[in-house]
């Protein structure tokens, strides 16, 4: 019964670590395609994230199985529901990451408009973020987890930067108006993007220790 | 049943050999002595009863028992035997040892009623008259066919046991004895059966803990002997055999981390096995963290997952191109490691495949240098293809009827020769471009010492006229020692390319500064070409050598520049061993630089 256990764990954890690798690609390629004005890169991560929205039914499925099958307790079953909710926001960064592409779409067609200074910046970070909690996740070390949680003030941070400066822009050149939205609705994706990091960054912590530290900080004091 | 050592298992069985036949032997022979003894008693006392009884019959005869007692008597003092004359109702007759009165009726005593059936009897038994234990035999005693009386004879049973106690206790001396001495060969031949097994006991687990330092050596019975030589034997083998593979594993590692190629082996169940240095590096992972685990875990990559798995299933080699993004460098212009991946499952000797081994070639720069080349070609048959375009207009212009007016018609031969003189810089420049890299690459540029100011003095002498017409004023700065290996008209070439440039992208009345500087610390000739032109801007700084690279095209066309002249000097300056580079400042002008390596001073 035990090694059924663990056999089923072991898959549920290849599962869960293919999907959360599909979503970070698919994360990078929606950055790179922004950066590159690059419209075939995003056509290509709208088209990957069905494969992400398959697998997330694929996990929780997995994950339910195994609830009624074993009735894990202890590790095991901190685990899975760590998992069932990582599969959530891996999904939800999912859409994000088709939201972002859709965007890139347009500001492929309009061609010469220049970003603020800061925009990479929080590409990089909000992509970082990502990378870090899965690495976290698949290393299972809660100190990276932490430092995750740390940076997604950061991110809040950049973002409320990129509202101002996408005011000021409007205000100065209306003429680009549409792409200045474009671009505050990039930066709200990633920092919903890193908002899901930090979620999976806690789910993490959770299963390694067992102790919920959700709202337990000054966090999410954004809009 | 817990196992027990081999010396106590032998010491015991030993003792048990030894000790169960002497005690089983002792005991037999001690009881079997013990009823001979008793036996040869019995028969003893009952001849002497049967001679007492012979003459106690002649005696019977008389009517008083007087003579029957005293007879009793007169034999006991002779025999150490007690008799008693029992008549048959009971009445002691006569006795050796007591007088017959004093003696109570013995018709109750079990050898007289067995007696008096007519049979020997036999009987062990307490005397109340003697107070103590007697062993009795009785007998009938005859007349004239009848029985008369019982004559009973009887002897102390303590002198039996006295007799057969001093007999026991010799045999005890001798059995204790012999127990001793067993006891102690046994200690002693267990003692050397097991003492070489329990050393080579020790030295084994010494092997298998790895140390076959010490020989065994054992000088006991030849098969203990025999036995530890092949323990040492296979000692040797072992130690040599995990030399070999510890060699062999060493080797390998050698081999895999220094590579330049990446390479990943996996098991059956996608596990990594090996990982060198190069596949860390160009996967940015952690190399310890690695092993043993799960190739998506290790190495979160779906393309190189998908591709290993291939390999793994596929009974022939597969190859696959993969760009990966390297992380951390969003910024940068081209921000994809290209990688070329060859795969290959690994097979038992069954021919299963246990594992895929993956090699990995960064292939970044020959990516990079087959763009270069396929936009030089593609520049080339543009350029080409400009001049000829409109050298071709005109041709047609002409035929269709312009050589009839000789005013167009020359206008037109004009931009034709002008178009010809282009294709033709364009192609001498290329030809240059082409032979100064092949004299590079075998190294036949002849290169003579000649000083440095001597070519600078001529390359400014070509572009003065063109200098004077800009009015842009050259400054020369040269000190006269410095000396450096050139071919002189090379150099000249090149140093003539980029004043060309200079005067070309400067505006009119400004200045073109020369100077060859001596840096006396690395060694080398740095000759700078500063202009206060119009400067490049930082993207394109880092492409401007390459091939019909430019950073404005209409621009350099229209002042004549084939796209070709700046490659040229980085190809003249490599082929003197040298380094070119630039520094510029938008609109504030460039700074090219030529470092050659210095000739030291005669």
């Amino acid at each position: 019964m035990a090694i059924h256990l663990q056999r089923e764990i072991d898959k549920l954890k290849k599962k869960i670590l293919t999907l959360s690798t599909i979503v970070e690609e698919n994360v990078e390629r929606a950055v790179r395609s922004v950066e590159k004005r690059d419209a075939a890169l995003a056509k290509r991560v709208i088209e990957e994230d069905k494969a992400v929205d398959t697998m997330e039914i694929e996990v929780e499925e997995e994950c339910l199985k195994v609830f009624a099958l074993h009735q894990p307790v202890a590790t095991d079953l901190r685990f899975i529901v760590a998992v069932l909710k990582i599969n959530n926001d891996l999904e939800r960064i999912g859409d994000l990451t088709v939201n972002i592409a859709e965007r890139s779409l347009v500001l492929a067609e309009k061609g010469d408009f220049v970003f603020s200074s800061n925009f990479p910046t929080m590409m990089e970070k909000a992509r970082l973020m990502l990378k870090q909690c899965l690495d976290a996740l698949v290393n299972l070390d809660s100190k990276q987890a932490l430092a995750v949680c740390a940076a997604d003030d950061e991110v809040d941070a950049l973002y409320r930067e990129m509202f101002e400066k996408v005011k000021t822009g409007i205000i100065q050149d209306s003429g680009q108006i549409d792409c200045y939205l474009q671009m505050l609705s990039i930066s709200r994706h990633l920092e919903r993007i890193a908002d899901h990091a930090t979620n999976i960054a806690e789910d993490v912590i959770y299963m390694i220790e067992g102790s919920i530290i959700r709202h337990s900080g000054g966090k999410f004091k954004n809009s | 049943m817990w196992p027990k050592k081999l010396f106590w298992q032998l010491y015991c069985s030993y003792l048990l050999m030894v000790g169960v036949p002497v005690f089983v032997i002792t005991w037999y022979s001690t009881d079997s002595f013990t009823k001979f003894y008793r036996t040869q008693m019995v028969e003893d006392l009952k001849a002497r009863a049967n001679l007492i009884a012979a003459q106690v019959e002649n005696y019977l005869t008389y009517s008083s028992p007087g003579p029957v007692d005293s007879l009793c008597k007169a034999l006991g003092k002779k025999i150490p035997t007690r008799f008693t004359v029992i008549g048959i109702d009971g009445k002691v007759l006569g006795d050796s040892h007591k007088s017959p009165d004093s003696m109570e009726n013995h018709g109750s005593r079990p050898e007289f009623i067995a007696a008096m059936k007519g049979s020997d009897a036999v009987s062990e038994r307490y005397s109340f008259t003697l107070s103590e234990s007697m062993v009795y035999v009785a007998l009938p005693a005859f007349v004239n066919g009848k029985i008369s009386a019982v004559v009973r004879t009887s002897f102390p049973v303590y002198l039996i046991k006295k007799a057969l106690y001093a007999l026991y206790e010799k045999i005890a001396i001798v059995v204790f004895l012999t127990a001793f001495f067993a006891a102690i060969m046994s200690y002693w031949v267990s003692r050397k059966i097991s003492r070489p097994i329990l050393q080579m006991k020790l030295r084994a687990q010494h092997f298998a803990a790895g140390d076959f330092g010490n020989k065994l050596s054992i000088d006991s019975y030849e098969e203990a002997n025999q036995l530890a030589a092949g323990l040492n034997e296979m000692a040797r083998q072992l130690n040599e055999r995990l030399a070999t593979i510890t060699e062999q594993r060493n080797e390998r590692d050698a081999v895999l981390s220094s590579m330049i190629e990446g390479v990943i082996a996996i098991d059956a169940d996608e596990k990594i096995l090996t990982i060198n240095k190069a596949a860390e590096t160009l996967f940015s992972i952690n190399q310890d963290r690695c092993k043993g685990k799960w190739i998506g875990e290790a190495l979160r990559n779906t393309e190189v997952h998908e591709f290993l798995l291939t390999a793994l299933r596929s009974n022939s080699p597969v190859e696959k191109e993969l760009a990966l993004p390297i992380p951390g460098q969003v910024k940068d212009t081209e921000p994809l490691l290209y990688l070329q991946l060859h795969g290959n499952a690994l097979l038992d000797t069954v021919g299963r495949a246990i594992g895929a081994l993956m090699v990995v070639n960064d292939i970044t720069k020959i990516k990079k240098l087959e763009n270069i080349r396929k936009d030089f070609v593609a520049n080339v048959s543009h350029e080409l293809r400009t001049p000829l375009t409109s050298i071709k207009g005109y041709v047609e212009t002409l035929l269709c009827g312009a050589l009839n007016n000789p005013a167009e018609a020359i206008r037109f031969l004009t931009v034709i020769a002008n178009q010809v003189d282009r294709i033709n810089s364009i192609v001498e420049d290329l030809l240059s471009l082409s032979r100064i890299e092949r004299d590079a690459e075998v190294s036949s540029v002849d290169l003579v010492a000649t000083p440095v100011c001597e070519v600078l003095t001529a390359a400014l002498e070509t572009c003065r006229h063109k200098a004077v017409l800009k009015s842009i004023s050259l400054d020369v700065e040269c000190d006269g020692a410095i000396l450096a290996k050139m071919e002189k008209s090379l150099l000249e070439q090149a140093i003539v390319n980029l004043v060309d440039n200079a005067i070309n992208y400067s505006d009119e009345k400004k200045t073109v500064k020369i100077s060859a500087q001596e840096n006396a610390l690395d060694k080398t000739v740095v000759i700078s070409i500063r202009d206060e032109g119009i400067g490049i801007s930082q993207e394109h700084l880092e492409r401007i050598f390459e091939r019909f690279y430019r950073v404005d095209k209409a621009r350099s066309r229209k002042l004549g520049g084939t796209g070709l002249g700046l490659s040229i000097v980085k190809h003249i300056v490599l082929a003197h061993g040298g380094k070119v580079g630039v520094s510029s400042v938008l609109g504030q002008g460039s700074t090219f630089t030529i470092t050659l390596p210095l000739l030291k001073q005669v």
